[in-house]
């Protein structure tokens, strides 16, 4: 069966390959601006010769950075925003928190806790007709600039400022970096302290400064491995209770590499249409089967293809994420004296950061110190590991066609991916019909798919783990919650741009028009066009059950699956 | 490359609502409005979209997903370039299913409407036919329910409630709710008496034990109405009896009480020795009638077929016993002495001065004890009686003045009763026998026909001026001097002459004597004739042989007036036997004993037994009866087993027991109860042989009945005979009715 | 996650051992002349409630009641039970009044229609995940629609570009008809797709008529002719899902009516309560 993803309608393509630069990062950019730039301290070192011609620096600071200016208490990153720019500060001073205010205090919504009692009211006060809202206030905190660019501030400045909680980032300094090129949330919320002019660059300028300027790559390293190369390299399951000047050792020899573009959805909706092979090919090859293992690579965001050959085609075996390692068994043989080649090829799905930690270093400091019983569980994996199941096909010379599936089409990435199992299904509809009953008669997903073995993936979110929807959020509205990680949209700052849902590979996001208490159209005053909003799937946070849609189906057909979990969702198909 | 009808691509998708109870109608052309229908499903049709003013144009909004900006585009004037023209909203399925839902429902309660209030509620209601017996009630629910009986009342009360309105028309005796209609005492008796389980009990009566018995179960309980015109409402299962009867088993061969001398609960009322009969009388007899060969020339089943009777006298015991009753085999007397003039000692009350008027001069013999019943009917009698206590009449030689007085007293009472016997007849006798009010019905069979002309004739040979002198008694006259005895000497030697010679006078004086006269002429003529050697008239044949078939004659030379018993079941008999059998006083316990005897004319008491209970005395004149208003607790039907005999015939069951001492059971013995019967019990083997699940069945119905007792199966409404009104006014009416 | 074969065999049992001990509870009652048939009534009635209330559960969703499945399987399971309770009740005579009847008749009817309910959605899920694209019930009318058009276009299309009028008489033909025609209700028992391939060989049998351009569309009209036949068959499928529930549900509602009346009747006239 082929994966059915094949779209009927030509005008589907709406992302044409877009040039370099045809869209810069801000129009306000004058030449006159990157003058003064290039004058800065900042750039007073780096050399312009060391960029290739087609990439100068001038191009980068033009259309990938911007200059912005923020008012004091405006709010810059926010943390758990995930931010694709890094900032360094021009001129005045900025402030990080240390500690989160609350997040009203962000222009966030308060977190709602569910109540039995709270599901009825609203239940009871459900409105009869679809999308209706009621006039929305401006949320708290939340301004709209004339180009339609949210502002944040920070509520009751002094009283947060003032306190001894936060850190003051003077002029020259930089934050941000980590997760613009490590796709991670904000690690924490940094505030204009007074008045501060910002240099703003996205992640693709800040990727290429730091490749073609030592003194950025050596500076922005540092401040990685300083900040938080440490903490993660101590959190590997290879490398627990070592020493603190092993694991220095370590940091320092440690390289890490970014493979695959930062917005990959908009690439794998080009590719999406074309055939599995075409698609392989265009994934980043990472690691080549059949090669010497020199490093052990340590995933650290991002989704990874594990493949191998098979006469003439790639044969998925499995995938990796965030945290997992690749080569170590071939590693850690080679190690015993038995040299062996890699026997997988690693491709990157999508936007992939891998850490490369070299084999000298690892023979040297880590594997003397690990026992008998840990290396054999090291080589153990030499069996092929563990893949998903499609059902009534298992795991053949030919691969598996639910696996492939899944992979080609990102599914990986879910953390609540909604499963529907095709043969048990009655399509009786009562998952949507408890989802619009729990959401003011809304329905928040759509019982529709792609198809493969007889189990459909429904366009509902599937809260990923790399919810690239969130990149260009402009007012954040759409966030992850910190407790279970759910993705979330705040109704009252969602402006209806329809990034987010242009963002989402999987098309799960809907931009609905809202109405009032008659069911009529809301439009804008001036221009008279109706008003929009993204609305989405929000795994029920608010209610008590748990999603809806799971407890609602009589059939056992529907779950919500974790993709990382391969066993459950074997479990589950093999029922 | 499969075609696929439906997009994946974010903003080709809306959201389904299958919530929704109505769509716009366009929908199904893919261009529904944007407004969708109202509340009630009313169309609101307008645009597919609400064109934008950008600057000084107007843009087309349509969403992508429902066909992005549309050809036309929007109008000048800022309307929808494409209107959706009105439509008819859809509802959708689940709508439709919840109206047909509705209209369900309110069938449903059309329905029950009828059923609960209708017209034709009874038919409705009617949970299903009933019995044939009761189908006459379909339409009258109140025969047996109380209505309307309340959700409230429930429990025992109400079944109770329920009960009485079945026993309104089957009576069940006294005891009619409770089990078997036996008294809660008799009940618990017999709970007592009950031994304690035997063998393996099966696992439901087990459990069922377990919860108890049911008391006083509702007759619903058992009998199952409205279950259609043929079913059985007397349907019941062995387990059920088993589910109160603690003593439990699993069939009548394994488990089921061994008989306890079955069938024979008393003795036989006639004493009827079988074994002696079928071992010495017959063949002894077999000379001169044929002896029986079989059961059935004396034994007949009743009209049930249920009890084997007796058959009647003449059919069986007469062959040979008949002449022993009438008395022709009989060497004594074959009358029985009703009347005598006693011995009198008329010389010793002469002497004491005491005149008893004419006396003859050779009678003697005793008081019969007939006479001295009637006697003690007169007062002053009874106390001269005590008076002179053992002492004989016919020698009170050494009586005192007293007792001679009192002799002469009931001299004077013999004489008065013979009078009344004379002048009353059969009247004088009831009087006698006690006051009206202590008298029964039947005792008007005690007179036996007593003929007052045998009375009659009797005095006027003995003592001829009986009649003057009681009444001159009677007022209290001095006798006179006893009339020369020679009177009586010279009937003797010349009756006749006597006779002739009196009877002038005495038709003038008396014309109650005329008739008898022919009779004395005959007498007397007799009398006179039997010293003469050539007969010059008719013979008469003996005095009790004119009377073989009964009745009364008299005997001069001793005296008396005799009763001769006409055969098998003789009413005087008869009635002296019942009426002297449970009455202590000496006079009536000397008669029985005198009836009773073994020589006895008619020896009644030789086959007919007397019971003595507390309940009474009986003296049994009939045969086991069938009983119909009674149900006994098990019950056999003979004559459904006639065909199932074997050669031994009836003997197959009842087999002779000749060891038993059945005539032990009889002479002084007087209860019933304690007997020796001719027949060996019956053995449970006998019946189990045949009555098995798998052959003649062995359900408990088949032998036991549950309601025993007295009673009536249906209770008739009391009712008075209804005159039609017509009838009632009509003149004359009362001559038709 | 157990298995559902394991599922089914513990809940069978379950309910198997249950069902022998109401049985032989029911036939100990009856031998102790207690008054069983009130005592299966009321157990019925329960039952009948119970089993009601998967409804409701379904219409408020949100409560942290049961899962539905669970709910489900009690419903399957526990329906069982009714019909052998509603047997031991009724003993199977039919010879009862006119309500008794009706009462009867309404509880054999949802009673079957829900074990051929449970049948049906145990029999089509798979055909139609087998038949192709599953399609959404409420949508089928637009995409029927949208099939014709796109089949007309390319007819038209074919005979603007190649003056020939082979696919047009075909279209006016068979295709006209076969794109219009619905499913017959039961087709999906039948397994009743010969409409589709009698159409579909007389458009192989048309190809050598064909020049190559109109042998592309005639692939396209291929594939339209699979989506239609998919069409069809989802639709048949997912409307005897639906349609079964118009026996079961409404006649439910119905039968509690008449099983109101009926008690109320009962407690009104038994001679024991």
């Amino acid at each position: 069966m082929n994966s059915g993803s094949q779209p009927p309608y030509a005008q589907a393509r709406r992302h044409a390959a877009p040039e370099r630069w045809d869209k810069p990062f801000s129009e306000d950019m004058k030449e006159v601006d990157v003058d003064l730039l290039l004058a800065h301290p900042l750039f007073v070192s780096t050399n312009p010769d060391r960029f290739p011609l087609s990439i100068p620096l001038r191009g980068i600071l033009k259309n990938d950075a911007r200059i912005r200016r923020f008012q004091p208490g405006e709010v810059i990153v926010r943390r758990g925003d995930y931010g694709h720019s890094a900032f360094v500060i021009l001129d005045g001073a900025a402030r990080v928190l240390l500690r989160e205010p609350a997040a009203e205090q962000l222009g966030r919504r308060q977190q709602v806790r569910p109540s039995v009692w709270g599901s009825i009211k609203r239940w009871l006060k459900r409105p009869h007709y679809a999308e209706q809202s009621a006039n929305r206030g401006s949320a708290t905190a939340l301004q709209l600039s004339g180009s339609g660019e949210a502002r944040i501030f920070l509520q009751d400045v002094p009283g947060v400022l003032d306190a001894d909680w936060t850190v003051q980032l003077k002029s020259g300094e930089m934050f941000g970096e980590i997760a613009a090129l490590g796709r991670t949330p904000r690690t924490s919320t940094v505030v204009a302290d007074g008045d501060a002019q910002v240099l703003e660059i996205r992640w693709q300028g800040l990727r290429e400064i730091r490749r073609y300027s030592p003194e950025w790559k050596a500076q922005i390293d540092s401040r990685y491995r300083e900040r938080s190369l440490r903490r993660h390299l101590a959190e590997t399951p290879l490398l627990y209770n070592l020493s603190e000047e092993t694991l220095g050792l370590i940091a320092d020899a440690t390289r890490f590499e970014t493979f695959g573009e930062f917005d990959w959805q908009s690439a794998y909706s080009r590719v999406r249409e074309a055939g599995e092979r075409e698609r392989l090919e265009q994934e980043p090859l990472i690691a080549r089967e059949g090669d010497y293992p020199n490093g052990l690579l340590l995933v650290r965001s991002g989704f990874a293809r594990v493949s191998n050959r098979y006469n003439h085609g790639e044969r998925t075996e499995s995938y990796i994420g965030k945290g997992e390692a690749f080569g170590l068994a071939e590693i850690v043989s080679g190690w015993q004296g038995k040299v062996m080649p890699l026997r997988r090829s690693l491709r990157a799905l999508g936007y992939v950061d891998i850490l490369f930690i070299p084999t000298a270093i690892l023979e040297e400091h880590v594997f003397p110190r690990l026992t008998a019983e840990q290396l054999a569980a090291l080589t153990k994996d030499l069996s092929p590991p563990a893949a998903v199941v499609g059902p009534g096909a298992v795991l053949d010379e030919s691969g598996n066609t639910f696996l492939e599936f899944i992979v080609a089409q990102r599914f990986i990435n879910g953390r609540a991916t909604m499963l529907i199992d095709l043969d048990r299904c009655t399509r009786c509809d009562d998952c949507v019909r408890a989802c619009a009953a729990t959401h003011d008669n809304n329905p928040r997903f759509i019982r529709q798919g792609p198809e493969s073995s007889g189990v459909m993936v429904a366009s509902a979110c599937m809260h990923c783990v790399d919810p690239v929807c969130m990149i260009g959020c402009p007012t954040g509205a759409i966030h992850r919650e910190s407790i279970n990680g759910q993705v979330e949209i705040n109704p009252e700052t969602c402006i209806g741009c329809s990034v987010c849902a242009q963002s989402c590979p999987y098309g799960t996001i809907q931009m609905v028009a809202l109405h009032d208490e008659e069911g009529l159209p809301i439009v804008t005053e001036e221009t008279g066009a109706p008003i929009r909003r993204a609305t989405k799937c929000d795994l029920c946070i608010d209610q008590p059950a748990g999603p809806a849609c799971v407890s609602a189906c009589p059939h056992d057909a529907l779950i919500r699956a974790d993709m990382r979990s391969v066993d459950d969702i074997n479990r589950w198909l093999l029922r | 490359m499969r075609r696929l009808l439906q997009s994946i691509i974010y903003n080709r998708k809306v959201y389904d609502r299958p919530q929704d109870e109505w769509t716009c109608g366009r929908a199904a052309e893919g261009c529904p409005c944007i407004y969708g229908p109202g509340k009630k499903g009313e169309c609101r049709a307008t645009s597919q979209c609400l064109p934008a003013k950008k600057g000084d144009r107007w843009v087309c909004t349509r969403a992508i997903s429902l066909g992005a900006v549309c050809e036309p585009g929007p109008l000048p004037d800022g309307s929808c370039g494409c209107p959706v023209p009105p439509c008819r909203p859809v509802r959708s399925l689940r709508a439709e299913r919840g109206r047909l839902t509705w209209l369900m429902v309110s069938l449903a309660l059309g329905v029950v409407i009828l059923a609960v209030w209708g017209e034709t509620r009874a038919d409705w209601s009617n949970p299903g036919p009933l019995t044939d017996q009761h189908a006459m009630s379909a339409q009258r629910c109140a025969d047996c329910h109380l209505e309307p009986a309340g959700i409230s009342a429930g429990g025992a009360a109400r079944q109770l409630q329920h009960d009485l309105l079945c026993i309104k028309c089957h009576d069940l005796g006294p005891h009619g709710s409770s089990p078997h209609g036996a008294a809660p005492a008799e009940l618990l008796a017999l709970a007592r008496a009950e031994k304690p389980p035997i063998g393996p009990r099966p696992l439901v009566l087990a459990a069922v034990t377990a919860t108890g018995r049911p008391t006083e179960p509702a007759c619903a309980a058992c009998h199952r109405e409205h279950q259609g015109h043929a079913a059985d409402l007397k349907h019941m299962g062995n387990q059920q009896c088993q589910a109160c009867h603690q003593t439990q088993f699993a069939s009548l061969a394994h488990g089921h009480p061994e008989f306890t001398g079955y069938p024979y609960v008393r003795r036989t009322r006639i004493e009827f020795d079988h074994a002696a009969h079928f071992q010495k009388h017959f063949p002894e007899s077999h000379l001169t009638t044929p002896p029986p060969t079989s059961c059935a020339q004396c034994h007949e089943p009743a009209m049930d077929g249920r009890q084997m009777l007796v058959r009647n006298f003449e059919q069986t015991c007469a062959q040979c016993h008949a002449t022993q009753i009438d008395g022709d085999s009989r060497a004594s007397a074959k009358g029985l002495e009703f009347f005598r003039l006693p011995g009198l000692d008329t010389a010793a009350l002469e002497a004491a001065g005491l005149g008893i008027g004419e006396w003859p001069a050779y009678c003697d013999g005793p008081i019969t004890p007939f006479m001295r019943w009637m006697l003690e009917g007169d007062e002053s009698v009874r106390v001269a009686m005590t008076a002179l206590g053992s002492l004989n009449l016919a020698d009170l030689s050494r009586a005192t003045p007293a007792q001679k007085a009192a002799a002469a007293q009931i001299v004077w009472g013999i004489k008065g009763l013979l009078a009344d016997l004379v002048t009353q007849g059969q009247q004088t006798i009831m009087n006698r026998l006690g006051p009206p009010a202590t008298r029964s019905p039947a005792m008007a069979r005690p007179t036996g026909q007593f003929s007052a002309d045998v009375a009659l004739a009797a005095q006027q040979s003995w003592l001829p001026h009986l009649l003057t002198e009681v009444a001159a008694h009677r007022r209290g006259e001095k006798p006179a001097p006893p009339a020369p005895i020679v009177a009586a000497r010279v009937a003797e030697v010349a009756p006749t002459a006597v006779v002739s010679s009196a009877t002038p006078a005495s038709a003038a004086s008396d014309d109650l004597l005329a008739d008898p006269t022919p009779v004395a002429d005959n007498k007397a003529a007799a009398s006179a004739a039997v010293p003469v050697a050539a007969p010059a008239t008719l013979a008469f044949a003996e005095a009790d042989a004119r009377v073989a078939q009964g009745g009364w004659y008299r005997q001069d030379e001793s005296y008396t007036i005799h009763y001769r018993p006409g055969g098998h079941a003789d009413s005087f008999l008869t009635a002296w036997l019942e009426g002297t059998a449970g009455n202590p006083a000496p006079a009536a316990q000397a008669i029985f004993a005198q009836l009773s005897s073994d020589h006895a004319q008619g020896v009644c008491m030789k086959c007919h037994t007397v019971d003595r209970t507390a309940a009474g005395t009986v003296v049994n004149w009939q045969t086991a009866q069938p009983k119909p208003g009674f149900r006994p607790f098990t019950t056999f039907k003979h004559d459904a087993h006639f065909s199932l005999m074997g050669d031994q015939g009836c003997a197959t069951c009842h087999t002779l027991d000749v060891t038993a001492n059945y005539a032990g059971s009889f002479g002084a013995n007087h209860d019933p109860a304690v007997f020796h019967s001719n027949f060996a019990p019956l053995s449970k083997d006998i019946c189990a042989a045949c009555h098995q699940p798998a052959k003649a069945g062995d359900s408990c119905q088949q032998c036991h009945n549950y309601h025993t007792g007295e009673m009536q199966n249906l209770r008739v409404r009391a009712a008075d005979f209804h005159v039609a009104p017509e009838l009632a006014h009509a003149p004359g009416s009362s001559q038709k009715l | 996650m157990i298995p559902f074969l394991t599922r089914r065999w513990i809940l069978s049992l379950a309910t198997a051992v249950v069902a022998i001990w109401l049985g032989l509870a029911w036939r100990v009652g009856w031998i102790a002349l207690r008054p069983v048939n009130m005592y299966s009534g009321w157990l019925l009635f329960a039952l009948m409630v119970g089993l009601a209330f998967f409804n409701a559960r379904k219409k408020l969703p949100f409560l942290p009641l049961l899962k539905a499945s669970t709910w489900l399987q009690i419903h399957i399971y526990v329906g069982w039970l009714a019909c052998l309770i509603f047997i031991m009740h009724t003993g199977l005579r039919f010879s009862g009044g006119r309500l008794e009847w009706l009462l009867s008749l309404g509880f054999i009817a949802v009673a079957a229609s829900g074990i051929f309910g449970l049948w049906l959605s145990r029999w089509i899920p798979p055909q139609l995940a087998r038949s192709g694209e599953s399609l959404i019930y409420e949508r089928i009318p637009v995409l029927r629609h949208r099939l014709v058009e796109e089949a007309k276009a390319i007819v038209t299309q074919a005979e603007a570009e190649t003056q020939s009028t082979t696919l047009t008489d075909y279209y006016l033909r068979v295709l006209g008809d076969y794109f219009a025609r619905q499913p017959a209700l039961l087709a999906p028992l039948a397994g009743d797709d010969a409409d589709y391939h009698r159409v579909r060989l007389e458009l192989t049998s048309l190809r050598r008529f064909l020049n190559e351009r109109e042998i592309v569309l005639a692939d396209q009209i291929g594939q339209l002719l699979e989506a239609k036949r998919n069409l069809d068959s989802q639709l048949a499928g997912q409307r005897l899902l639906k349609l079964w529930l118009f026996v079961h549900i409404p006649l439910t509602y119905g039968l509690f009516v008449l099983v109101g009346a009926h008690v109320w009747l009962i407690l009104n006239y038994a001679h024991r309560l």
